[in-house]
């Protein structure tokens, strides 16, 4: 869980050190839409993950919900690649009842911990599988990266390209279309 | 007045920031809980 909100964090605190309280001003005056429908689409998620039941249906609905959200932000920057990385991990849970695949030699690396394959993790939207097992393995969770970081997260190549666009979408919102006046440091110099 | 202002940009950056971190989530970003995990006793239905 801690990944999250320190990705999110560290997008953050970069954007602010470049555009300074400019880049929040910008940012706050130019709210996404829909901000119910992901609330209610991130619910539905939340109760698959934590009751186990039902996932397929649920996961439909999250699609839905979600492709509504993106549509109503569909000439917002950096949405149309948030929404091709939630397609293709909506795509692949859809496919696999609902759950994410996960790389069982991935999980091994996460925490330690062996699991055969078809178990599902609790509170957790993944089920491990091997590749064999899994339909469209490659876009499950099965991505680490480097090092000590390994033992963050397992990503998927959807959520590569949804953290992209939510970090374009930051930057440009934040950037606007004069980012001179906006830099910390020239705000810093002018006091 | 101006104290308003800054208090109304605060909520409004959480308010962006909270609907971005909700998109993630439902979106199925990475890492949810991941890195506690046991295996479940049941299987999905």
């Amino acid at each position: 869980m801690i990944i999250l909100p320190l990705t999110l964090g560290a997008m953050l605190l970069a954007l602010v050190l470049r555009f300074g309280a400019t880049g929040l001003t910008r940012l706050a005056a130019s709210p996404l839409r829909g901000g119910p429908v992901v609330l209610v689409a991130c619910l539905a998620q939340v109760a698959g993950v934590l009751t186990q039941q039902h996932r397929l249906p649920l996961q439909v609905a999250t699609c839905l919900l979600l492709g509504l959200f993106c549509w109503l932000n569909r000439r917002r920057a950096g949405v149309l690649l948030a929404s091709a990385g939630i397609g293709l991990n909506m795509l692949v849970m859809l496919v696999n009842g609902g759950t994410m695949p996960m790389n069982p030699e991935a999980l091994a690396t996460l925490n330690g911990t062996t699991a055969p394959s078809g178990s599902l993790l609790l509170v957790s939207k993944n089920r491990v599988l091997d590749d064999s097992a899994a339909r469209l393995p490659w876009l499950g969770d099965r991505l680490l990266l480097p090092g000590p970081a390994a033992r963050l997260a397992a990503w998927s190549i959807g959520d590569v390209l949804l953290l992209a666009g939510v970090a374009t979408f930051m930057w440009t919102t934040m950037k606007g279309s004069n980012d001179d006046q906006g830099y910390l440091w020239n705000e810093a110099a002018s006091c | 007045m101006n104290r308003n202002r800054v208090s109304r940009t605060t909520t409004q950056v959480v308010v962006a920031i909270g609907i971005l971190m909700t998109m993630l989530l439902a979106g199925g970003a990475p890492g949810d809980f991941a890195n506690r995990v046991e295996p479940a006793p049941t299987t999905a239905k």
